[in-house]
């Protein structure tokens, strides 16, 4: 079920009111059960793809700790190695079938086709499995920490089975460690006000973000990019930077939802984004943008690849090689990999020109630590960024084309109400956009100056309190994109 | 204890307060379907057992029958419970609905929408006639019957309107903040285009199975509370739908005859006087001057045939008379406008 569902709206609440009123030896049962009913309100059989990758993890973690025991180090080394092996093959080996095979083949086919060989290669009509490249990475990442001796081996099948499917992160993460989660399933949690009150607030903000920022921004970008080609560069262009927004506050949402249903329940999640616009340069960008994913990535692909203790070269390659597996995740399409590409290539040529950057900064007396200095780095990276979000949201040709578009921009400066209108946007919408954006930008001011803007509104009076959770509440149901004859758009992230 | 129990108190009182923000709100975004005079949901605001006559059917009812005239010169409390193309299958439940609150003489029944074959003809006409039917057994009857394959998922937005018009938000208009129950369903129109008379058809058409069906239905349900019901057709100028719904009156005047059941099929009988020049505001519907002359007709032989008294003088009804006053200056304000125009 989607978190902007009604049946969420009613299972959420339910299963909060039932976890905190049954006995603490059975609540790990009882979320496991709640999470296996969450997912298999997507598709029933795909829950037995859950339940293998499950035990296969289980089942290789105990046997690690295990070979852990054994006495002689290289055969201990060797089963080790053999298991981490054996489950990297398999898990991976699901998720190639179930997400890559139609591509993989179709790229095959193609190649082939490039030096004249005809070939028929067999075709499979499969749903993706919904979160399938989440839980994935999380058995994986629980596999390599057991492996490190990061954390011990969980021996309680059922923990370690709501770990893998704890509802909240199911569908679209964060990628939990298990370090930080598994620990948490033992914990007494009592129901404390104030947690509870932090964590439906953080929800609410969420909804805010996906019903209505993220469903008014994809009017706007989807009537542009779906037709593309009658659309002028100037149009393009502004759909561009609103895409940026929409891909933000769609995953921002989706990770608020998820780590405020979490509180609500006593347990602390990792956080998934922070201020991601305004980061100073890609790098930056990466690590404040879908933070668990980025971490997984330098964790056990980067970090092993070498990082960047192996020469300037190896780690310009070793960036190479992550953005290309992460653009790889992100969806089984080369626009996918072009994405990810470009965010890499940008960082390597942030590296060269970074002694000439250096040089320049140096001849012109530039104080990188003035407002004016940051705001242009923040401008400059989110253009990159932006940049690279073309090839996320249109296929390459597409993208090529509405790059040209946007390079040639003249012609396209029609008024203003004009564009608006032809992007399926009214006066209406577009003040409330403004006003939705204006609310966006402060909340993400004040996480960047560190302010906790939820603690702030806790601390209040309770007329003040009480005018904001209305606000909100009343906020999302009239300005909301939801109900018949709409169809809730699902979560961009869902697709991954 | 004592912060647990003001908590509980504090949520609770905030569960209050967002359910009668919820309802305010709920009330302003709903559509209202026509617009100030929100026919069915203004139904509700009035006092129990106080109608002598109800008014159902599509607009060609709110256009030939007047509440504020019928209380103004006959002194019978009236309301007119219609709606944009409603169904005759919409009409029976607005009618099992309105039993619940009122116990009226007399249903009068426009036969326009009996020529649609199906139980409703779009999503909009359909939501149009029962969005305003308060969530009760009527209204789960109704979607059970119209919707029996429907999840309860399906069915949420029928219970809670809002779920479709919260977008509503961008098209607000005065009318969303002040609606009228003292029109009583009714509404005044003053426009004047000059229309053609059609030509009369020989050949009746068959009632449809389903108008068949649910006319029964609404003539059981009359029979069973002692109400007479009267079936009339509002003339009609010359357009795309008139000969089928005279081929379909045809029709209904013999299964009238059948059941003993007054119909007036005034295009056959011409004796409202209609003239083409005057009396309409488009090529379907009558405008108020072409009403005035319906809804005399009508008063005139239910005071005579079906035992309606005059409730002017009395004290139940003394608020009747207020939204008279309103209503005749509305009238009057319309027909000084058009005077100068």
């Amino acid at each position: 079920m989607l978190f902007n569902s009604i049946e969420f709206l009613i299972f959420f609440p339910t299963a909060c009111l039932l976890y905190y009123l049954i006995p603490h030896r059975f609540r790990c049962a009882f979320l496991l059960v709640c999470s296996y009913f969450f997912y298999m309100c997507w598709n029933p059989g795909y829950a037995l793809l859950l339940l293998t990758s499950t035990v296969i993890t289980y089942a290789s973690g105990l046997l690690i700790a295990s070979a852990d025991r054994m006495e002689d180090e290289a055969e201990r080394t060797r089963r080790k190695k053999l298991y981490v092996a054996l489950s990297f093959v398999s898990n991976l080996a699901i998720l190639f079938f179930f997400k890559y095979y139609a591509f993989a083949a179709d790229t095959i086919v193609r190649l082939l086709q490039t030096v004249g060989i005809r070939a028929r290669i067999p075709a499979f009509d499969l749903v993706l499995p919904v979160g399938i490249s989440f839980y994935t990475f999380k058995v994986l990442s629980y596999i390599m920490d057991v492996y490190r001796k990061d954390i011990c081996a969980e021996r309680n099948f059922l923990k370690y089975a709501l770990y893998v499917s704890f509802f909240p992160q199911i569908a679209a993460g964060p990628i939990e460690r298990s370090k930080n989660l598994l620990t948490q399933l033992d914990e007494k949690h009592k129901f404390e006000f104030e947690r509870v009150r932090s964590g439906l607030l953080l929800m609410l903000y969420g909804y805010f973000q996906k019903v209505v920022l993220s469903e008014y921004l994809a009017i706007a970008v989807n009537s542009v990019y779906d037709s593309y080609k009658e659309r002028t560069g100037y149009q393009l262009l502004v759909a561009t930077v609103l895409f940026a927004f929409q891909i933000y506050c769609d995953f921002d949402s989706y990770s608020n939802i998820a780590i405020g249903a979490a509180r609500v329940m006593g347990f602390r999640t990792m956080e998934n984004f922070n201020t991601p616009y305004f980061a100073e340069s890609v790098a930056d960008f990466w690590r404040r943008w879908h933070i668990s994913l980025s971490g997984w990535f330098r964790d056990y692909l980067y970090i092993p690849l070498g990082g960047n203790r192996k020469g300037e070269f190896r780690r310009q390659l070793n960036l190479m090689i992550v953005f290309f597996v992460s653009g790889l995740w992100h969806g089984a399409s080369w626009h996918f990999v072009v994405w990810g590409c470009i965010n890499g290539a940008w960082q390597v040529i942030g590296r060269w020109l970074k002694p000439t950057r250096k040089k320049i900064q140096e001849l012109f007396h530039v104080d990188e630590t003035v407002f004016s200095h940051k705001l242009l780095r923040m401008l400059i990276t989110f253009g990159l960024i932006d940049f690279s979000w073309i090839f996320f949201r249109a296929d390459f040709r597409q993208s090529l084309s509405v790059i040209k578009k946007i390079v040639r921009i003249g012609g396209g400066w029609i008024t203003w109400g004009g564009n608006m209108k032809a992007m399926g946007l009214t006066y209406q919408t577009v003040i409330l956009l403004c006003v939705s954006l204006l609310i966006l930008f402060l909340s993400d001011l004040c996480r960047y100056r560190k302010i906790d803007l939820i603690d702030v509104i806790c601390r209040q009076g309770l007329w003040l309190r009480w005018l904001v959770y209305l606000f909100g509440i009343f906020g999302i149901l009239i300005f909301g994109v939801y109900g018949p004859g709409y169809d809730a758009q699902a979560f961009i992230y869902f697709q991954f | 204890m004592r912060k647990t129990i003001q908590r509980v108190g504090g949520i609770l009182v905030l569960c209050i307060l967002a359910f009668v923000v919820f309802a305010v709100v709920n009330d302003i975004l709903r559509l209202k379907v026509g617009q100030e005079t929100d026919m069915v949901h203004s139904f509700y605001d009035i006092e129990e057992n106080t109608l002598d006559v109800l008014g159902i059917g599509s607009s060609h009812s709110y256009h030939s029958i007047q509440p504020g005239s019928l209380w103004g010169e006959y002194g019978i409390p009236s309301y007119v419970m219609s709606s944009p193309s409603q169904p005759v299958a919409c009409s029976y439940y607005l009618l099992k609905e309105m039993l619940r609150y009122q116990n009226p003489k007399v249903v009068l029944l426009e036969t326009f929408s009996f020529r649609e074959e199906t139980q409703y003809n779009t999503e909009g006409y359909l939501r149009s006639a029962i969005d305003g039917i308060h969530i009760g057994k009527v209204k789960t009857e109704l979607l059970e019957d119209f919707f029996p394959d429907y999840s309860w998922k399906q069915k949420l937005s029928y219970y809670i309107p809002f779920l479709v018009y919260h977008n509503r938000w961008s098209e607000l208009k005065n009318y969303d903040f002040n609606r009228v129950a003292w029109m009583k369903g009714g509404v005044l129109d003053f426009r004047v285009v000059p229309q053609t008379e059609p030509e009369f058809p020989e050949k009746p058409l068959k009632l449809p199975k389903n108008t068949r069906k649910y006319l029964k239905k609404i003539i059981d349900l009359c029979e069973e509370n002692g109400i007479q019901l009267i079936l009339y057709a509002a003339p009609m100028a010359n357009n795309w739908s008139v000969k089928k719904a005279l081929r379909i009156n045809l029709s209904v005047e013999k299964y009238a005859a059948k059941r003993g059941i007054p119909f007036f099929f005034y295009q056959k009988t011409k004796e409202l006087g209609i003239d083409y020049e005057t009396d309409f505001y488009d090529d379907q519907h009558l405008n108020t001057y072409g009403t005035d002359k319906l809804t005399k007709h009508i008063a005139e032989w239910m005071v005579q045939n079906c035992g309606l008294t005059d409730h002017r003088q009395e004290e139940k009804y003394k608020s009747w008379d207020e939204d008279y006053e309103r209503f005749n200056a509305r009238r009057e304000k319309m027909l000084e406008a058009r005077k100068e125009n």
